[in-house]
């Protein structure tokens, strides 16, 4: 009890006479203020955030990597690339890319270390499966979902060649004035040419008699579709 | 299935943090077998069940080398929640990329939640699954980390929803119901045991428990008297914070799975080769699935908040689905059973062969095995196998993490630090004989030595035990009167 009336009284101390060295050095309060609290900053590294995008684009395409971290900061590329290494510990940076690139970014510190990978895909002619939980309000609406594709998934670059049901009933997929009704498994060219950016809206209708949560469980609540890409001539 | 007479050991392996689909998935694959009878991976590459969402990408089941990862996988009770990802009452399965996102911000094109094992990395899964019986509908309990799991495995019940770096607060321990019921069990660990974190003291320190150092010559030299009727094995935690000349063999990620599956062949091997396997039961299962990806969502298993309970949100799930192998002559080879299973159908068969019936355990265990979760005697057969399989005999090498520093302690690592210092404030010269890992453990900051606080309720039964016991006596001879 004697301590913490001592322990207090230097606290008012401090706090009538900010500027009292003495009490600065004595006092736990500031003690824990000047000396712990930035060393225990330095002592933590972490990574609050790590995003590259867009995370699919074309040969010559520029990504921008965009972190905020604690700590010690690096950002290294496997395939390597200029202007990687030592950042600060927020900030972003555009990369032109000609292949696949893994992005690593790295925080470290005086008791702990960090890491956060993402991967920059160079798409070509690799197709990629897009899609989503699906809803169902309505059943003579049937299941839908609405995507859109901006830059985190797709670059402006990117065109469809083909689309493909990968559901296990069939779909009618629409973008901006073009639609085609698949079966499963089916795959189309009725997008070729059109940027893979934009809004796709997925329908499947409701067989007779099957209510919404027959059918959203008859899919797994998903609704999914396969895109192959080519680039802008 | 009434269980066979012959059947005298009961042994059980609990590792730490993989799912199903992670470890046995590959079974269902045309490439590996394509077993019809297991529920695993097949059309993974197309089923909707398969697919993960994130940002609108799907991501897809794949195929990857054992190899420790860059860090553990979210499994936490909100992290799980996420990776269920519940649309009403349905769990989608569909949220594991996006758990794994919010927990690393890592984003790749194969992410590590949605990787599977093939045979070449689960040598002695796959060798157990093919010469045994795989459960494919066993369930963690409860939908969150290894505390809640691991307490619901060894007291029928949590008191607590995640993992904390504390002794565990619990009802009754597995090992006083047995001593309770007359029951001689014995605990092998390879470095220091999880039953320390609930408390243990004095039972630790005695002849219960051993290193599994003993357990060959142990199966050698018993006599039928004295011989355990319930085994436990443990491995050597990754969540230790100190070990002693073994490498941390018990999958949890970041882990490889190399060395654990190394530590079931050694223990398969062992009591395979010794003269008790012919009655013996050995159940391999998971705590929980470590935040790997499981297609079959989790059974509908409601659960009250027990009094005392830590937490306020009941549980109304099991967990995710997470390996689960008999080896038994008890077992036809090569077979699977698709009845609803979690680690509570452990005691169940303990309730089945110790005290008369499955409902005999507890009322914890009842409640659950009245929603259809079954006791593990629903796979035994009649018939019992005169074959012993052998073991395959390379064992793999994997590449190990080297951590050159670990001065952040994760919630379970000061979970095992505390337990480690209590037992050596209660005894140290005996704790040290014990488990010598703990030479290694930095004990300035040891816990008073006030009995009050380092003799936990656990240690503090033996009174309690002994009326129990008489209760239970008096009302055999009633009941034989």
């Amino acid at each position: 009890m004697r301590t913490l009336v001592n322990r207090r009284a230097r606290v008012k101390s401090l706090a009538e006479s900010p500027r009292d060295s003495r009490w600065q050095i004595v006092s736990p309060v500031s003690a824990f203020v000047s000396v712990l609290w930035p060393l225990l900053l330095v002592g933590c590294a972490s990574i609050e955030s790590f995003q590259a995008s867009p995370r699919n684009l074309c040969a010559g395409d520029t990504v921008t990597v965009t972190w905020q971290a604690t700590g010690h900061v690096s950002l290294d590329a496997n395939p390597s690339l200029s202007h990687t290494g030592p950042k600060d510990s927020q900030g972003s940076e555009p990369f032109t890319l000609q292949q696949t690139t893994r992005f690593v970014l790295s925080a470290h510190s005086l008791f702990s270390q960090k890491t956060a990978d993402a991967d920059v895909m160079v798409v070509a002619n690799t197709p990629k499966e897009f899609g989503g939980l699906a809803s169902c309000d309505v059943p003579s609406q049937g299941l839908t979902l609405t995507l859109p594709l901006q830059d985190p998934q797709v670059s402006p670059a990117m065109r469809v060649t083909s689309v493909t049901n990968m559901n296990a009933r069939p779909i009618l997929l629409r973008k901006e004035n073009v639609q085609v009704t698949l079966l499963p498994g089916e795959t189309s060219s009725a997008f070729d040419h059109l940027p893979a950016q934009g809004t796709w809206i997925v329908t499947s209708t409701l067989n007779q008699n099957e209510s919404c949560a027959d059918g959203l469980s008859a899919v797994h609540d998903r609704l999914t579709f396969r895109i192959a890409f080519s680039c802008r001539d | 299935m009434p269980i066979p007479d012959k059947l005298k050991t009961i042994v059980v392996v609990m590792m730490e943090n993989r799912s199903f689909d992670h470890v046995l998935g590959y079974l269902a694959l045309p490439q590996f077998g394509g077993r019809t009878d297991v529920d695993g991976l097949l059309h993974s590459d197309t089923d909707a069940a398969f697919a993960n969402e994130y940002d609108h990408q799907i991501y897809r089941p794949f195929s990857m080398s054992d190899r420790p990862l860059n860090s553990d996988l979210p499994h936490s009770r909100p992290e799980v929640a996420t990776q269920l990802a519940f649309r009403g009452t349905r769990a989608t399965m569909s949220g594991f990329v996006q758990a794994y996102v919010e927990l690393t911000h890592s984003m790749v094109e194969t992410p590590p939640p949605l990787g599977y094992m093939t045979p070449a990395s689960v040598f002695m899964s796959n060798f157990l699954a093919r010469n045994f019986l795989v459960c494919d509908r066993w369930f963690a309990p409860v939908p969150a980390d290894t505390q809640p799991n691991r307490a619901v495995a060894w007291t029928g019940c949590t008191l607590v929803d995640d993992t904390k770096g504390r002794i565990i607060p619990h009802r009754d321990l597995v090992l006083d119901w047995l001593t309770q019921h007359d029951v001689r069990w014995r605990v092998y660990h390879s470095g220091l045991s999880f039953f320390l974190l609930f408390g243990l003291l004095q039972d630790a320190l005695g002849d219960k428990f051993r290193s599994i150092r003993s357990l060959a010559g142990d199966l050698a030299t018993d006599s039928d008297d004295t011989a355990p009727q319930v085994i436990f094995i443990e491995p050597e935690y990754n969540d230790s914070p100190v070990h002693f000349g073994n490498i941390p063999n018990d999958n949890h990620p970041p882990l490889a799975i190399g060395p654990g599956e190394n530590f079931l062949r050694d223990v398969y091997t062992t009591l395979s080769t010794s003269s008790r396997w012919a009655n013996t039961l050995l159940i391999v299962t998971y705590d929980e699935h470590g935040g790997y990806f499981d297609h079959v969502p989790p059974l509908p298993i409601q659960s009250a908040v027990p009094s005392g309970a830590l937490y306020a949100e009941p549980f109304k799930t099991t967990g995710v689905r997470v390996p689960a192998l008999i080896a038994s002559p008890f077992v036809p080879s090569g077979t699977c059973y698709s009845g609803s299973l979690d680690h509570t159908s452990i005691l169940q068969l303990f309730g089945e062969m110790f005290a008369g019936g499955p409902k005999q355990y507890s009322e914890d265990v009842s409640l659950r095995l009245d929603q259809g979760i079954k006791s593990v005697s629903s796979v035994l057969s009649k018939t019992q196998r005169t074959d012993v399989p052998v073991a395959p005999t390379t064992p793999v090498m994997v590449e190990q993490l080297i951590r050159s520093t670990k001065p952040v302690l994760n919630e379970n690592q000061k979970a095992f630090a505390l337990a480690g210092k209590k037992i050596l404030a209660y005894d140290a010269s005996r704790a040290m004989g014990k488990f010598p890992e703990l030479v290694h453990l930095d004990t300035s900051k040891a816990p008073p030595m006030n009995p009050q606080t380092i003799v936990p309720d656990h240690d503090r039964k033996p009174q309690k035990i002994r009326k129990k016991k008489q209760t239970i006596k008096t009302k055999r001879r009633k009941k034989k009167g």
